[in-house]
């Protein structure tokens, strides 16, 4: 109980009423010191406090370089992103005018494939032959041309791309020789 | 005193308070001016300083073939750019902690050897910007250049080179089906030629726009840079054509053009129950990679732009207008002499000199009499001949709408006096392009009904929207179904019996086909040696399932549809290889050629 509630009490009485008597010179003190054992939480408060706070400076900082770091990675990775989409739309367009009709045609004709001028074909149900078999010759009605008539320049390119490389770390572009089954179906090479 | 001083003091009081209200007034005023009336403007000329917007630019769609065949696409490639009054010898520092100089030079040299240069041309290019303006900042050293040289450039670690990025319109397939693909202008910005014109609109995307903080020297601020809208790529177009089946016909025709010296050379190849022209097969084809390597009267396409007269191919559409309006049939009996001296006046002959020959219709076109055919064609009235050449699609361009498509000449009745009274039955007087022989043979071949001739499947949008779609329509019938089944046989008998037997009999198939030597007349109207040798025809006979014409300009070896004819036979033979169309199985025709 402090000094100041037992000043009020009087006015606090049961009933409630004012007391008929004039107002007493309010005292009003502060409130006394703390015992001094009281004191020394509040150091122990600030301490924490300033610790607190030097942990979150801290963490910040750690914080703001993972964060910056992630940027960093996130910027690479979508640079890498980019370059392969190039690559790979590079190497879809190298396919493509690979496995164009003219250039597998050539192919087939270096290897010593003719057009068979006769369709017959083998009924498996009933082994009846349909057609007239016979075979492939190449003294057709119109001898067929040197592959390379239906002109492609982006095949003219690849070829030259693949003559005079030049660059060295240009991988890609590599013809082999002999052609190995031992590996399965081999890429197509472009002469 | 002391009241006035204090009058004084209230007086004064109140003149600071006027002022300050006053000031808030103006103040007041000048905000409401800012915020309000002139804010709009205000907000947009910061957001001019302060905004940099670049492109984002669409991508144009692909054109594929029937089967999904890429056959022109857009790709991105690069241009290699500098800031000529930067370019200087740089100083590199080595491992051991010397320093070496390398000069400008040897810089250019090895960036010639990735993007293939010259370096002195780039030294030159470097030196004329600096020549014109010292802090000259642009000049463009590489075009062209592909992601493996873009990327491989950077590593040279030389600071004063840049790039630029941008769309390239390549065709994988080079001229396959070049013709009809068509191709855009070198700085790819415009459509020239061919689908990439007719369906330019569709394969067209919508450009996008970013924009992003700047600062006064044009620099965008890390991570201010926003995408305003999106960039709406370009449809994707499907063709009808089969580009293996139409790469075949190019070789074919091509190799026949070397073989007879012709000037060109054209196969069409049509499904009779669709309309779907599955190839357009041009000698003199276009390479769309590098059009300008082609003489620019071939860079179009001369089965749609070219006209021709196309000669007793006709013969077959005569006959077949005779059948259905029943006048005669395939056993109706003339007798043609070399020579035919016809009651108006007109004189026809046939083209090489023969004794009379007693022939039915079959045999009139299997030996392509002139003087039987006239004698017969008399039968049906002008009126109602140019009413079936009209139906058969003559005189008007096709349902394709092919850039520049020809409609070729057929001269109104009341011109048809005299020679051309009768030249129209055997082809000649009018001109036609090699589309609308395919397309009137494919009516012949789909028992009488014409159908609109298809290119294009469709374009299809990013969002799926597929437009350019060829209703299925019924077609229209331009003869009965017996008549075209009677043309079918008595063009039958060509290929069995007729002068081309040799070069056009298959075994193991039905084929239907009529020959054609068109008579040419030079730019002064006088007669040419050369012809226009042609071969239309359909197989299986009995139950067509593709129309193939074949057409040579002035083949040279060969004065005659003889120049056609294996030409046609090797076509049908792909044909049936291609989509394994199966050996027919029912007798052929036996209508007789002669009478007795």
């Amino acid at each position: 109980m402090s000094a100041t509630s037992t000043a009020l009490a009087p006015e606090l009485l049961p009933g409630g009423l004012p007391v008929d008597n004039p107002a007493p010179e309010r005292h009003i003190t502060a409130v006394p010191d703390a015992p001094g054992s009281r004191r020394r939480p509040r150091l122990t408060a600030t301490l924490t406090a300033l610790g607190g706070l030097g942990l979150i400076i801290v963490a910040q900082l750690v914080l703001g370089t993972a964060l910056s770091h992630g940027a960093y990675e996130i910027s690479a990775l979508q640079t890498q992103e980019r370059n392969l989409g190039w690559t790979l739309q590079d190497l879809n367009e190298d396919v493509q005018t690979i496995s164009s009709p003219q250039n597998i045609a050539r192919q087939a004709q270096e290897m010593g494939m003719i057009v068979d001028g006769s369709p017959a074909y083998l009924r498996l149900s009933d082994s009846a032959v349909l057609g007239v078999p016979g075979a492939a010759t190449d003294d057709a009605a119109v001898p067929f041309g040197d592959a390379g008539m239906v002109g492609n320049s982006l095949l003219d390119a690849e070829d030259s791309a693949k003559t005079a490389p030049v660059d060295g770390s240009s991988s890609t572009a590599t013809a082999s020789g002999d052609v190995s089954l031992d590996d399965g179906l081999p890429t197509p090479v472009t002469r | 005193m002391a009241r006035s001083a204090l009058v004084t003091a209230r007086r004064r009081g109140f003149l600071i308070i006027a002022g300050v209200m006053a000031m808030i007034l103006v103040f007041s005023f000048r905000l409401f001016d800012l915020q309000v009336v002139r804010a709009d403007a205000l907000v947009a000329a910061a957001h001019e300083k302060t905004t940099g917007v670049t492109r984002i630019q669409a991508h144009r769609g692909d054109i594929v073939d029937t089967n999904g065949e890429v056959l022109a696409e857009s790709v991105t490639q690069f241009s290699l750019t500098t800031s000529p009054k930067d370019v200087a010898d740089q100083k590199v520092r080595n491992a051991d902690g010397t320093t070496t100089t390398v000069t400008v030079d040897e810089m250019l040299d090895s960036v010639a050897e990735i993007t293939g240069t010259s370096a002195s041309d780039m030294r030159d290019t470097i030196d004329a910007a600096l020549e014109k303006d010292p802090a000259s900042n642009y000049a463009v050293l590489a075009t062209g250049l592909d992601s493996e040289q873009r990327l491989a450039l950077p590593e040279l670690g030389i600071p004063w080179l840049y790039y630029e990025q941008a769309d390239k319109r390549v065709y994988p397939d080079g001229a396959v089906a070049g013709n009809v693909v068509g191709f855009r202008s070198g700085d790819n910005e415009e459509s020239l030629a061919g689908v990439e014109l007719m369906a330019d609109s569709c394969l067209s995307g919508t450009n996008g726009q970013t924009s992003f903080q700047r600062t006064t020297d044009n620099v965008a601020l890390p991570g201010t840079t926003q995408i305003d809208h999106e960039p709406v790529d370009g449809g994707t177009v499907t063709l009808t054509i089969d580009s293996d089946l139409n790469w075949y016909m190019q070789q074919l025709v091509s190799s026949q053009v070397e073989q007879t010296k012709a000037e060109y050379g054209i196969i069409v190849v049509t499904e009779a129950k669709t309309g779907k022209v599955r190839a357009i097969a041009e000698s003199s084809a276009v390479d769309p990679n590098d059009f300008t390597a082609t003489d620019s009267k071939y860079q179009g396409s001369l089965a749609f732009q070219g006209t021709f007269e196309p000669g007793s191919v006709f013969k077959a559409l005569t006959a077949a207008s005779l059948v259905d309006a029943g006048v005669a049939d395939h056993s109706s009996r003339v007798v043609a002499d070399y020579w035919y001296h016809a009651p108006n006046g007109a004189n026809i002959k046939d083209a090489l000199p023969h004794d009379p020959e007693n022939l039915t219709l079959a045999g009139v076109l299997q030996q392509s009499s002139n003087t039987g055919l006239s004698q017969l064609g008399e039968k049906l009235s002008p009126e109602k001949r140019y009413e079936y050449l009209t139906k058969f699609g003559f005189g008007q361009p096709t349902a394709i709408g092919f850039p520049g498509e020809a409609s070729g000449i057929l001269r109104p009745v009341s011109e048809w006096t005299g020679q051309s009274y009768y030249t129209p039955m055997f082809g000649q007087g009018v001109s036609t392009s090699a589309m609308q022989v395919a397309n009137a043979f494919q009516a012949v071949a789909n028992d009488g009904v014409k159908l609109p001739l298809q290119l294009i499947e469709g374009c299809e949008t990013a969002d799926g929207e597929t437009s350019m779609t060829t209703d299925d329509s019924d077609g229209e019938r331009v003869i009965s179904a017996a008549a075209a089944q009677e043309t079918r046989k008595m063009m039958e008998t060509v290929v069995t019996d007729g002068f081309l037997a040799d070069d056009l009999t298959l075994p193991g198939y039905r084929v239907a086909a009529k020959s054609g030597t068109g008579e040419q007349f030079d730019e002064a109207g006088t007669l040419k040696t050369t012809f226009f040798a042609s071969m239309a025809g359909m197989v299986p006979a009995d139950d067509p399932e593709y129309v193939v014409t074949v057409h040579l300009k002035d083949p040279l070896t060969l004065l005659s549809s003889a120049a056609a004819a294996p030409v046609f036979k090797q076509a049908v033979t792909q044909v049936i290889k291609h989509y394994e169309i199966p050996p027919s199985t029912t007798p052929g025709s036996d209508y007789p050629g002669y009478w007795k």
